[in-house]
């Protein structure tokens, strides 16, 4: 007879190669959906132009009428990409005959929406109209960037800058500012990660006396730097973004790199999670509200499995849309934005009160029955079993066979 | 005293159970709102684009006038550089039929 645990574990087999293959299915079909077209765009960038002509396969001249009768040229409109938070973000920017930026309209964006909502509601873009191909448009230096969409608003920064030397110097004939190499970029998130990860090594180490103390230090600097300053907390955005292949520039995103590097290499050399307990900036800001109510962990033995496949099952869904609409950031469904940023749906807003509530007696309600990094953590570690078993497999049978 | 503390625990545990697919609920309608206007978007982009391409011509009234369409033409025409140059057409008119 097979046992019961064995069973589950067969049905979770089961399942989990039926997620994958619906995954991969997902990913596939997505490689069929089409781009966007570009022309409606085009008048947006440049609504004074009543003709567009095409020069090459991103660049457009836009033709208005004159003053004396005859059509005249009244600018360009280039169409250029940059790396969003979710993914590729494409642009049509209008530029001047003068090299001065005219105005631009968004194509494609794969970010996820409270972000550039929020870059929007903060009028962003009419930062970057009047910039002309001598302005150096580096964000920090004479852009500010819109805090708490820094990669949305700096991916808008870098298309209207490649856009308006791009006509300048194919054009106009004009000689905009030498472009320097790609810097590194190391700033605080890069830095208050590695400490985090540093904090969670030590924290882990048996002899050390002050884990609970330092976990505490580890919760309150992430939600801290990473949700209320930054917020740039691990989403399925994220995860979606690596299935997809939209992996952003190293250089500029190593932020990104270090989060999942370091979590996926903590998961595979120690089978441990490093980033929800530890520094999760929303799992932080639920635990302090269960410090204040006494909250306690509770899953009744009864629903266990319900309540677990349910999240599995969002989780997935999620995934295989975001797969689908080839946009990670659009089915990211976390309310962390709703917390530290204040933007959002009015769902999100309301599912923000129940949860913030419910943390009072429940420990972490988010995270043990509706954050989809849990799943996707459980997958993980799930696969590591799973070869870690082949392999010991493999090598008591050679061990048997050189016997 | 046990009878009403199991009675109190399969309550809490309902409860739970209500508030998990409440917010799911929530979840769920929120992401379809998201998938819905960001369709919407993708369609009037495309009405944009349909009506761009295809701008109906009037022509005058003849017992076989068949509506015409104006299409993109398949070899571009050279583009000026000129800021004040004219531009040649860009569009050629086609009959449909």
């Amino acid at each position: 007879m097979v046992s019961s645990s064995r069973r589950d574990r067969n049905l979770e087999t089961s399942l989990a190669v039926i997620a994958v293959a619906a995954i991969l299915v997902a990913w596939v079909l997505s490689r069929f959906v089409s781009g966007t077209a570009v022309e409606p765009f085009l008048e947006q960038a440049l609504p004074e132009a009543k003709r567009f002509q095409p020069i090459n396969g991103d660049l457009y001249s836009a033709w208005g009428p004159g003053e004396t009768g005859p059509e005249v040229l009244i600018g360009y409109v280039a169409i250029g990409e940059a790396s969003g938070y979710g993914g590729p973000l494409k642009m049509a920017v209008g530029v001047s005959p003068q090299g001065e930026v005219l105005g631009m309209a968004i194509i494609e964006h794969k970010e996820t929406p409270t972000f550039l909502y929020r870059v929007m509601r903060m009028d962003f873009p009419k930062e970057l109209i009047g910039k002309r191909f001598s302005d150096r448009i580096q964000l920090g230096e004479d852009v500010d960037a819109v805090s708490g969409a820094t990669l949305t608003s700096r991916a808008m920064a870098e298309v209207v800058r490649d856009s308006v030397y791009r006509v300048a110097s194919d054009q106009l004939g004009l000689q905009p500012p030498l472009q320097e190499p790609q810097k590194l970029i190391i700033g605080i998130p890069e830095l208050a990660v590695a400490a985090f990860f540093g904090a969670g090594y030590i924290g882990h180490k048996r002899k050390f006396k002050y884990t609970k103390q330092l976990r505490w230090a580890s919760m309150l600097g992430g939600m801290l730097v990473l949700g209320f300053i930054y917020n740039i907390p691990l989403t399925l955005a994220h995860f979606n973004s690596l299935l997809m292949g939209y992996w952003p520039d190293w250089h500029t995103d190593l932020y990104w790199y270090l989060l999942l590097g370091g979590i996926l290499f903590v998961f595979t050399v120690d089978n441990k999670n490093p980033y929800c307990e530890w520094f999760c900036p929303f799992g932080a800001a639920q635990e302090c509200m269960a410090a204040l109510g006494g909250a306690k962990a509770r899953t009744p033995r009864r629903y266990r499995l319900l309540l677990l496949w349910s999240q599995r099952g969002l989780a997935w869904l999620a995934i295989i849309l975001g797969l689908l609409l080839r946009n990670p950031g659009m089915t990211s469904f976390e309310i962390f934005g709703t917390l530290f940023n204040f933007t959002g749906s009015k769902w999100q807003f309301g599912l923000l009160g129940i949860i913030i509530v419910a943390s009072l007696f429940i420990r972490r309600p988010w995270c043990n029955y509706l954050c989809p990094v849990r799943p996707v953590v459980d997958f993980i570690r799930f696969v590591r079993g799973w070869i870690k078993g082949l392999w010991l497999k493999r090598k008591s049978r050679t061990v048997q066979s050189s016997l | 005293m046990a009878k009403e503390k199991i009675k109190n625990s399969s309550i809490k545990s309902v409860g739970l159970l209500v508030l998990v697919y409440l917010c799911i609920a929530l979840v769920l309608i929120d992401l379809t709102t998201n998938i819905a206007d960001l369709l919407e978007e993708q369609k009037a982009v495309s009405q944009e684009v349909e009506m761009q391409l295809t701008r109906q011509v009037e022509i005058p009234a003849t017992p076989e006038a068949t509506p015409t369409r104006v299409q993109a033409s398949p070899t571009p025409t050279p583009i000026p550089t000129g800021p004040t140059a004219v531009p040649s057409a860009t569009f050629a008119v086609e009959d449909e039929a």
